[in-house]
């Protein structure tokens, strides 16, 4: 058993949203608003039903097997080969969608901040800090994410308010945009963009058992997608759906309107700080979730001696795109088109089965 | 042969004898010790008179005493012999250490009523008969009739007398007797109760601690009369035998700190300890640059420190006390912030946050902006900026490293140089350079202010270990500033910020109650007007977490007697 160290529902919350909203700073809203139109703002909203539903099959599965993470419950469940199969799954799962992130913020940064330095040099020392952060232990990744969250939520507010000038309501017109069967169609699909949500699965032990998980759980989702939908209407309404498309990083775009009198122009820099501070704790998260399931796998009792083999694993992965283009295309159109199939339908099946096999409901005993 | 010397000495040269022909040579072989432990003077001739019982011969005393301290080769233990005054007048012996005793009390409270005042009649060489008839043994009888001193107490060992004598009590041997009197005659000169040197104040008490470790512990008691404070004395050390108090409210405190507190102090195995370094050999993270105890001067901090469940330690001959366990968010507040309103306070601290991040990020931020992000600075600036760097040679590195390090040290030999000289060499030492750096065109005048801000930001700091932990960390923030621009600073930002989530003092998280966030956290990080603080820090986990009642100003929901009539 890893031991993992403990924290409060406050850091859960936190981490969860952190872990599930990072995307927004990157490709997240144009995916939405390409998918959606004027109503790209909805599809996080309906996503919030399959994300509950699958988050929900999570928790029932862990209710099944008290003091077990979803990869031991796995096991439990379905036996060695089928839960190392599916452990297998999120382990990819993590891997690649963590080395699609590093790579799209690393291009993210070069463009932003950094035109003239080397891809590697960022790619590599934005990984490093990760990898020190991963080595101090998941408390510590639980406790930044509310050092990080508080001025991220403030940045979020701020951006909010400050371009609030140029927003023109008219844009969210018509009301569906690319229709109501696109929009159901995409909602259920794009639930992937919360697959991160089976980390509170992995770490259960900490959160402190299945009904904690639950209830942070939810409230961790319903932020993520409150922030999620605000963010995209907010884009929307400022560029309208047509131009919104146009950017690769939207967001960033955004803060590049927002204009203070005349001394303060060029404020987006200032956000690129808390931007980065978000991406570097989703690598440490990313890559504390490979290695913890790795971990697991193997019945080791520390996570620690695997760092540097699956920070090895990730960096080489995240290299594999030939472009920001290629690495944006595999995040947005492949792995949040089909990861909820590893998140939320694995822990379906693993549930059927503990439920055939005649397992029931246990509460940890006082 | 003689004849070949004689030619020798005669022809050869010979190298004159040097006059100094000392040399500092290993002389574990010619004492031959075996061990370290053999080469403490609690060991003579083999035999370990650390737990050896007194002789009742007062002779083998002397004999043994003056080995153990190496008499006459140390000239300051003085050994007086006398008689005590009886029908069958008794020998004895007292051993102190001249410079530490009070004379005045050994002359008024040992030796006049021991030499002239005896009266008793011996009837066994151990035991006397007083004027009552009843048999008591010497040393009983001493204590109990004749010696005007206040504390006293009886030793067997030579190691414990040797342990009282090196403090300052007395041992009186007594011919016959086999235990030794130890009398608490402890005088020499201390400093006199001042003002705070490091920590000043508006309002509230101007009286900081001095060496005198009993009047430090009676200010404390002075300041907080309770009959549950409690002060421990733990005994550390092997060549210095240094001792501290561990005060703790017993109401208050969690005992498993309590415990914690004393099990890491008593393990200390050295021969020395500086005073003020103790928290050295008791932190928690010792390779971190943060400080993780409180060290304050001022007895006022450490009574709000006992009332909120922590510990302090306070050392024999150390002008400071020790607070544990500390947080990042306890070392960033300072005692006006609650002498002064609420919305003082808050604004107090909020300020100085805002300094810890200028000394923290200002240098590094101007290296970022001017050698990567010049897009962030407005234009206007932008121009003042390059006009005033046109004619500097340096890169901006060198400029800010160089301004830094001078700034360092004329801080460094202020403090330093005695007197009045400190204060005027640092501020005619910073204007000179300063002005005569922009004049000779090596450094920017932008620069100047930049490096100005960064030391008063770092001076505004209340507790100097973790300003002197900024300044220091810094320089890693310059140095990722040059190499990554803000991109670098957000990197060691990252790390630093994890390795403050991964510290903890005494098993206290360093950053809580900001994570993790415990009841009433928000209150103490900023100054919620006090009657709203009715809890004690959750962080310290104390018995007692009531401070006050929710309603704390009674008045507020009585009428006034004037309305009644």
């Amino acid at each position: 058993m890893l031991k993992e160290g403990k924290f409060g529902p406050f850091e859960t919350m936190w981490l969860l949203v952190l872990f599930c909203c990072t995307k927004l700073i990157l490709g997240f809203p144009r995916t939405m608003i390409m998918l959606g139109g004027s109503a790209g703002w909805m599809i996080p909203i309906i996503s919030a039903i399959p994300v509950l539903l699958g988050f929900t099959i999570i928790v029932l599965l862990l209710k099944h097997f008290p003091g077990q993470s979803i990869i031991e419950a796995g096991t439990g469940a379905a036996g060695p080969i089928i839960g190392n199969i599916a452990a297998t799954g999120y382990l990819v799962f993590f891997i690649v969608i963590t080395a699609m992130v590093l790579r799209e913020f690393a291009e993210s940064i070069k463009i932003m901040t950094l035109p003239m330095t080397p891809l590697p040099v960022i790619v590599l020392s934005f990984f490093l800090a990760a990898v020190v952060c991963v080595y101090l232990g998941l408390e510590v990744c639980a406790r930044l994410s509310v050092v990080i969250a508080i001025p991220m939520l403030a940045v979020i507010v701020l951006i909010v308010i400050l371009i609030c000038r140029e927003y023109n309501f008219n844009y969210l017109f018509p009301l569906l945009g690319k229709g109501p069967q696109k929009l159901l169609l995409w909602g259920m699909i794009k639930c992937s963009n919360y697959s991160e949500i089976i980390f509170a699965g992995l770490v259960i032990n900490s959160i402190g058992g299945w009904q904690q998980t639950f209830k942070t759980g939810i409230k961790a989702i319903f932020l993520s997608i409150l922030v999620s939908a605000m963010i995209t209407a907010v884009i929307i309404m400022t560029f309208n759906s047509q131009m919104a498309e146009e950017f690769y990083l939207p967001l960033f775009r955004l803060t590049k309107e927002i204009t203070i009198g005349r001394f303060f122009q060029r404020v987006e820099a200032v956000f690129i700080i808390i931007w980065t501070l978000v991406g570097l704790l989703y690598c440490t998260l990313g890559l504390y979730a490979a290695t913890a399931i790795f971990a697991r796998m193997l019945n080791a009792s520390d996570y620690k001696p695997l760092v540097p083999a699956m920070a090895m694993i990730i960096l080489t992965v995240a290299f594999l795109p030939h472009d920001m283009k290629a690495a944006v295309v595999l995040d947005s159109e492949i792995i949040r088109v089909y990861s909820w199939l590893i998140s939320f339908a694995v822990p379906l099946i693993i549930l059927l089965i503990a439920v055939i096999k005649g397992y029931k409901p246990k509460f940890k005993r006082k | 042969m003689d004849i070949i010397n004689l030619v020798k000495k005669l022809l050869a040269f010979q190298e004159p004898e040097a006059e100094n022909t000392f040399i500092l040579v290993e002389n574990e072989a010619e004492t031959g010790h075996k061990n370290d432990e053999d080469a403490t003077c609690d060991f003579l001739n083999g035999v370990d008179y650390k737990n050896t019982k007194i002789s009742p011969n007062l002779t083998v005393n002397r004999k043994i005493i003056e080995k153990l301290f190496s008499v006459p080769e140390n000239s300051d233990l003085v050994i007086k012999e006398f008689d005590i005054q009886s029908n069958t007048p008794l020998k004895a012996m007292a051993v102190f250490m001249d410079g530490l005793v009070d004379k005045a009390v050994l002359h008024y409270a040992v030796f006049e009523p021991l030499m002239l005042r005896g009266d008793h009649q011996s009837n066994h060489p151990d035991r006397l008969a007083s004027n009552d008839g009843n048999s008591i043994s010497i040393a009983d009888y001493i204590l109990q009739k004749l010696i005007l001193v206040n504390q006293t107490k009886k030793k067997d060992t030579y190691g414990a007398v040797i342990n009282a004598i090196i403090v300052g009590e007395t041992a009186l041997f007594i011919e016959n007797a086999c235990e030794t009197i130890i009398l608490e005659t402890k005088g020499w000169k201390d400093r006199t109760i001042e003002q705070p040197l490091n920590e000043k104040t508006v309002r509230g008490p101007h009286e900081a601690f001095n060496e005198n470790y009993r009047e430090n512990i009676g200010l404390i008691r002075k300041t907080l009369p309770n009959h549950n404070l409690m002060n421990d004395t733990i005994y550390f050390g092997s060549e210095q035998k240094g001792f501290c108090g561990v005060l703790y409210l017993k109401n208050i405190t969690n005992p498993s700190l309590v415990t914690e507190v004393k099990r890491r102090l008593s393990s200390i195995k050295t021969d020395y300890i500086p005073d003020s370094g103790l928290e050295q050999y008791i932190e928690d993270h010792p390779f971190m640059i943060l400080p993780q105890t409180r060290v304050t001067e001022r007895p006022d901090i450490v009574v709000s420190s006992l009332l909120e469940g922590r510990v302090a330690i306070i050392a024999c001959n150390s002008p400071n006390a020790m607070i544990v366990p500390a947080t990042f968010w306890s070392l960033l507040h300072a005692p006006d912030d609650i002498y002064f309103r609420f919305s003082f306070g808050t604004f107090l601290r909020v300020i100085r946050m805002l300094a810890m991040l200028f000394t923290l990020l200002l240098p590094g931020l101007y290296i970022a902006i001017t050698n990567f992000h010049q897009e962030m600075i407005p234009t206007d600036l932008l121009f003042a900026i390059a006009g005033a760097r046109e004619k500097i040679p340096f890169p901006t590195i060198i400029e800010v490293l160089l301004m830094e390090l001078s700034f360092e040290l004329i801080r460094e030999a202020g403090i330093k140089i005695p007197g009045l000289i400190g204060p005027t060499l640092g501020i005619i030492g910073a204007l000179i350079l300063g002005q005569a750096a922009v004049a000779a065109n090596i450094v920017s005048p932008i620069l100047i202010i930049i490096v100005a801000i960064t030391g008063i930001g770092s001076f505004a700091i209340p507790d100097y270990s973790m300003a002197f932990s900024f300044r220091l960390t810094r320089f890693f923030y310059i140095v990722a500033a040059t190499v990554l621009g803000l991109y670098g600073i957000v990197l060691v930002a990252f790390i630093n910020l994890a390795l403050m989530c991964h510290m903890k003092s005494f098993g206290v998280p360093y950053l809580a109650p900001f994570t993790p966030r415990s009841k009433g956290g928000i209150k103490r990080l900023f100054r919620y007007p006090i009657w709203e603080q009715e809890t004690t820090p959750d962080e310290t986990n104390p018995i007692k977490r009531k401070r006050q009642p929710k309603i704390s100003r009674g008045w507020t929901e009585k009428e006034p007697e004037g309305r009644k009539e």
